[in-house]
């Protein structure tokens, strides 16, 4: 839809004044029929100028005899101030030199001030019948139905100049055989006439002698007289070949003098030495055997003169009847002449044939088909084009008339034209006809037909030059086609182009494009389908004609279920004229019931994504055309509900962004560095508590910000100022009622459209957050409490029993010192031993009480020196029951030198027991190796202390190494999976590291190493 | 776990000696001073513990009760000596290492020995106190226990004995 949607009445208008033209443009042929190319040319460019107001037209036509081009200038009655129309061509030449593309360009040119826009066509296909040039001063020029009418009358004046070149052609062809043959006619006559007198002559001649002849016989005393007197060569020979006589006529012709070859051999004088052994044999053969193969003939032959020229002569010999020896006599005659006008009349006859021969290869190859018949129009002769444009044989035609073989349409009109040719009014006559071929099938031909006129007693017969214009035809018909469609797709295209300008909800649009193509389409009904969301169905969004429901069994169709679904699936059109039987087609019995044949379906595409599907069902065949119509009106549909969903999208996400700034407490602003233009958005005046609207300056914010950011905010407000780059920084804002706000600002740098400097930035208020943050770090120290309490629960059998037996131990002992003293005697030895004892296991009791108690004093994080050997060595003596009980060898490497640090000693403790339970834990499988567990400390490089814990269990998995450290990651069936997590956070609040490796042995070592000193926050 | 080998092994030692050299019978303290008190029809009890504090006290407690003992630092120790069939009540630890008491007593079972066995320990485990008494354990005694639990217990497991 690449036309502007003007008003649409307008657009209607100019539409109805485009097919007018169109019309008009499309009637101009009929005008010419017959007419001369400059005619067309005439006509052609007035009705152009008339029509589309055009102030230049030329043209160029190319003649086809010579190439010599015509020009053509029509110019407009204003045209005062242009060039003048002689100039024109010369001032196009140089725009017209490179070949205008096909279809119309539309190109500016100016002549002298004014601007001109100019559409340069062609005439024929590859502008064979030459060039032509609209131009039009007029803004606008040419719109789109200008275009086409343009393009439309530039076609057919294409078409005419061709009927005009192929009729003068055609006429040319005819005129030229026609002399041809009136000339050769004229000289075989002449020639004839010559031959005629000749031939009389000659018998003349022979009487003549004959009659001497005779008279020479009756008078022996006439020989000499008759012999000299003879016309012809006498030259009589004796029996050995000598010359006994030669005449006069023989001295004339031969240069002889009687008296020089009478006596010699007359092979030697006037036989060409060529012939002579031919001659002896001949002669010599005729005295043995009186075989004779000359004697009593006239026989051409060539013979020798004294000068020796070589003449042919016709000979006859006669034997002379006479006793003895026999002689001959031979009567010869200079036949030179007579040859040359027998070569004379061969040549002529050549040429006839020749001539003929040109005819019949015009005939046989002639592109046209052509066909000679009598008056009666029955078929003499037929060329093979003709035979196989009709389909039948030269035979088969030969029974046959034209007027048989000719649609009944045609009928009448021709058998009046052929009686004008005949009556003499017309000398030929061109009609367009049908032609039933042997087949039955009808073919458009174009048919010329002339009267040739008898020569030499030839009867008059007619010739028909006919040329296929099926393909001209079709063409035709197929531009009225388009010119129809057109006109309809022009009417759908508004129709539509209204509904989607018009405002109203998708459903209402849709609804509008679908009643369009149930009028204008000539649909049953129309359905337009949306694609959800979600790209897995097809809502039905609209419904015209026979169905108008939007609910029911198809407003829901699943992407790849029915035919439409395919469609959207396959992105591509699909097309059925045999509904009934289509297998796409669910209700099959439904399409029987309402006659329903025929169904189109066109996916709405924006860039390659389906959208929808608009289809449509129809009750007749939809034509392929149909396809072009809906892909062209499915662009425009496509467009306006992606154009719809994305407004909608656009407000929504407006909305989001405005309820996502509320709800993220985020606030923007926009700072133009140059003139300190500065832009907040509403959520920003509200984390400033500052009333919205009120002009924001730098002097207004300082108001806010905490005295203590004072320094760092204007330090950052510097830095932008100079930098250009993106920042990003946290500061605090102090309010009126001196409530803190944590804000975190995140500034990006650009360039506005002027090239200055411009910070677009997002500022959030991240108080609930840090508030959100201290409470998580409080949360992280409850929950290090917790795993640790936990671990301990673990241990609380271990501690049990820790103090359980030296309890236990005192109990008994006590017990039986009791019993001891009160014996009789009083065992008092015994009591004192026991006693002591007693003593003892209280001591150790006490002991593991204050360590435990250590352990279990939830107390903050409390940072003192520590000495890291002491705290291993306490952790230690906790677990060294477990370790009994586990089997597990504890070795110790305590460095002697180790420094102090400081920490605190309880979470430093608890990071320590917990890696050698983990150790103990993992080594509790192991039965094939020592359980052995070293626990070493040592210097660290950088002023460190690094404590190892190394075991010989199960180890871990090389991509396990950092996962170890999560937060409840536990390889333990009874784990919780916080202890190396909790460990880690310990460590790392100490600015330390803690890390694991594999052992090249079994098991895995983990290790921590920490700063001797730190200002830690602990 | 050697120490306490030694300690089952002097007293084994000590026990032959006084079998030779006085009454022929088994009576003697871990302290190796002998008992006033001490007859010929003294029971033996077998202290089977990890515990040393345990095995050095609860032999003088067992003489005052009238019982003569001996210790064992552990049930596979127990297990090699030769005073199985002669011990006619075990004291056994539940939680030690190596073998548990609760495997001692099923292992006891397990040979054919009817010895009753009273549990002493440390720590509170319902579970293991149940599985305790379904194999049979006379008494589960929590330490630190009374002198008249002890008794009670060991009446008992005489009682059952006979």
């Amino acid at each position: 839809m690449d036309d502007q949607i003007r008003d649409p009445a307008e657009e209607i208008k100019g539409l109805q004044r485009c097919i007018n033209d169109l019309v008009s443009v499309l009637a101009l042929p009929a005008a010419w029929s017959g007419g001369e190319p400059s005619q067309i040319v005439h006509s052609l460019s007035d009705a152009l100028q008339r029509l589309l107001e055009l102030d230049l037209v030329y043209v160029r036509l190319k003649d086809a005899a010579d190439g010599a081009a015509i020009e053509m200038v029509r110019l407009a009655p204003t045209w005062e101030r242009g060039p003048r129309p002689q100039e024109i061509g010369s001032l196009l030449q140089p725009w017209l030199r490179e070949d205008p593309q096909n279809g119309p360009t539309v190109l500016q040119d100016s002549f002298g001030s004014e601007s001109i826009s100019l559409v340069p066509l062609r005439l024929g296909l590859h502008a064979e019948f030459g060039l032509m040039v609209a131009g039009s001063r007029r803004a606008g020029f040419p719109g789109e139905t200008e275009k086409l009418v343009l393009s439309i009358a530039a076609n057919q004046g294409a078409l005419g100049l061709e009927e005009a070149r192929l009729r003068s052609e055609q006429k040319r062809v005819a005129d030229e055989l026609d002399k041809r043959v009136a000339r050769r006619t004229r000289e075989l006559a002449e020639a004839n006439e010559e031959l005629r007198k000749e031939i009389a002559e000659r018998e003349l001649a022979e009487e003549r002698l004959r009659q001497e002849d005779r008279e020479l016989k009756s008078s022996e005393a006439h020989k000499a007289a008759i012999l000299n007197s003879s016309l012809d060569c006498v030259i009589a020979i004796d029996h050995e070949g000598r010359i006994t006589e030669f005449n006069l006529a023989a001295e004339r012709t031969f240069g002889y003098r009687r008296d020089e070859v009478v006596g010699k051999y007359l092979a030697d004088v006037i036989i060409p030495p060529s012939l002579r052994e031919r001659h002896r044999d001949g002669f010599a053969r005729y005295l043995d055997t009186g075989e004779a193969r000359v004697l009593g003939r006239r026989v051409e032959m060539t013979a020798r003169c004294a000068d020796g020229r070589e003449i042919p002569v016709e000979l006859a010999i006669t034997r002379i009847p006479q006793d003895g020896p026999p002689s001959f006599t031979g009567y010869l005659r200079d036949i030179t002449e007579l040859k040359r006008n027998d070569n004379a009349l061969r040549e002529a006859h050549a040429q006839v044939a020749r001539s003929e021969e040109r005819w019949r290869s015009v005939f046989e190859n002639s592109a046209v088909g052509i066909a000679l018949t009598d008056l009666n129009g029955r078929f003499i002769a037929t060329n093979p084009v003709y035979q196989k444009m009709l389909g039948y044989t030269g035979e088969e035609l030969q029974g046959l008339s034209v007027l048989e073989i000719t649609h009944e349409d045609h009928l009448e009109a021709n058998r009046a034209l052929i009686e004008e040719l005949l009556a003499g009014r017309r000398r030929d006559f061109q009609m367009e006809k049908r032609y039933r071929r042997k087949n039955g099938s009808l073919v458009w031909v174009r048919n010329n037909v002339s009267i040739v006129p008898g020569t030499g007693g030839m009867p008059q017969f007619l010739m028909g030059i006919v040329e296929n214009i099926a393909e001209r035809k079709q063409a035709e018909d197929d531009l009225h086609a388009a010119i129809n469609e057109r006109t309809r797709l022009s009417a759908v295209r508004a129709e539509i182009g209204m509904a989607l300008a018009r405002k109203g909800s998708l459903r209402e649009v849709l609804g509008a494009c679908a009643e369009a193509l149930v009028q204008h389409l000539d649909a049953a009904f129309a359905r337009i389908w949306t694609l959800s969301s979600d790209g897995t169905e097809l809502e039905l969004q609209a419904s015209a004609g026979m169905y108008t429901r939007l609910s029911g069994g198809y407003s829901r169709i699943p992407v790849g279920k029915f035919k439409i679904g395919y469609i959207a699936e396959a992105r591509k059109p699909y097309l059925s004229n045999d509904l009934q039987n289509d297998p796409r087609i669910k209700d099959k019995d439904w399409a029987r019931a309402e006659k329903m044949t025929s169904f189109v379906g066109y996916p709405l595409l924006v860039e390659g994504r389906a959208v929808g599907v608009m289809g449509m069902f129809s009750q007749k065949p939809i034509p392929g055309s149909a396809l072009d119509t809906l892909s062209f009106l499915s662009d425009g549909v496509a467009q306006d509900i992606e154009r719809r969903r994305a407004e909608e999208e656009l407000r929504r996400s407006e909305a989001f962004l405005v309820e996502a700034q509320r709800l993220g407490q985020i606030g923007s602003f926009s700072w133009r560095v140059a003139t300190d233009e500065i832009k907040w958005s509403q959520q920003l005046y509200r984390i400033y508590d500052l009333e919205i609207g009120v002009p924001v300056t730098f002097e207004l914010i300082r108001t806010r910000v905490h005295p203590e950011d004072l320094t760092l905010y204007e330090k950052m407000v510097d830095q932008a100022r100079n930098g250009g780059n993106d920042f990003e920084w946290q500061y605090r804002l102090m309010m009126p009622d001196h409530s803190i706000k944590c804000l975190h600002a995140i500034a990006h740098a650009a360039t506005d459209q002027d090239g200055h400097l411009e910070y677009i930035a997002a500022i959030q208020d991240v108080t609930a957050r840090r508030l959100s943050e201290e409470a998580l770090d409080k949360a992280r120290s409850e929950l290090a409490y917790v795993a640790r309490a936990t671990s301990l629960g673990v241990l609380t059998a271990s501690i049990a029993h820790e103090v359980n037996q030296p309890l236990s131990g005192i109990v008994t002992n006590a017990s039986t010192c009791l019993r001891m003293l009160s014996a009789d005697p009083p065992n008092v030895d015994g009591a004192r031993e026991t006693a002591r004892r007693t003593i003892r296991d209280g001591n150790r009791a006490s002991d593991v009480i204050s360590r435990l108690r250590t352990l279990y004093s939830r107390k903050g994080p409390a940072p003192e020196s520590v000495d890291l050997n002491d705290a291993t060595r306490e952790v230690i003596s906790l677990s060294l029951s477990e370790f009994q009980r586990d089997r597990v060898i504890l070795r110790l490497e305590l460095a002697d030198d180790l420094p102090l640090i400081v920490g605190d000693r309880v979470q430093l403790q608890q990071v320590i027991l917990n890696l050698i339970r983990n150790a103990a834990d993992a080594m509790s499988t192991v039965e094939d190796r020592p359980r052995e567990l070293l626990i070493r400390t040592e210097r660290d490089e950088g002023d460190r202390v690094r404590l190892s814990v190394k075991d010989a269990g199960v180890g871990f998995k090389p991509q396990a190494a950092e996962r170890l450290f999560e937060a409840f990651y536990t390889t333990k069936g009874d784990g919780m999976g916080m202890g190396l997590s909790v460990s880690r956070s310990i460590i790392e609040a100490h600015q330390g590291r803690l890390w694991a490796t594999e052992n090249d042995g079994p098991g895995a070592t983990f290790s921590f190493s920490i700063p001797c000193r730190t200002d830690t926050k602990v | 776990m050697s120490c306490s080998q030694e300690t089952a092994d002097s007293l084994q030692n000590r026990y032959q000696g006084l079998i030779d050299n006085r009454s022929g019978l088994p009576h003697f303290g871990a302290m190796g001073f002998l008992q006033e008190t001490a007859s010929i029809d003294r029971p033996l009890v077998a202290v089977v513990d990890d515990d040393e504090s345990v095995r050095e006290s609860l032999p003088d407690l067992l003489g005052e009760l009238g019982f003569a003992a001996c210790t064992f630092s552990s049930a596979e120790a127990f297990l090699s000596s030769d005073l199985v069939g002669k011990t006619r009540c075990a004291l056994l630890d539940i939680a030690m290492p190596g073998m548990s008491g609760l495997d001692l007593q099923r292992e006891l079972r397990l040979r054919g020995q009817k010895i009753p066995v009273i549990f002493i320990t440390a720590q509170r485990d319902e579970a293991k106190w149940a599985r305790a008494m379904d194999q049979g354990a006379v008494q589960i005694l929590l330490k630190p226990f009374s002198d008249t639990a002890l008794l009670e217990a060991l009446n008992e497991a005489v009682r059952r004995a006979e």
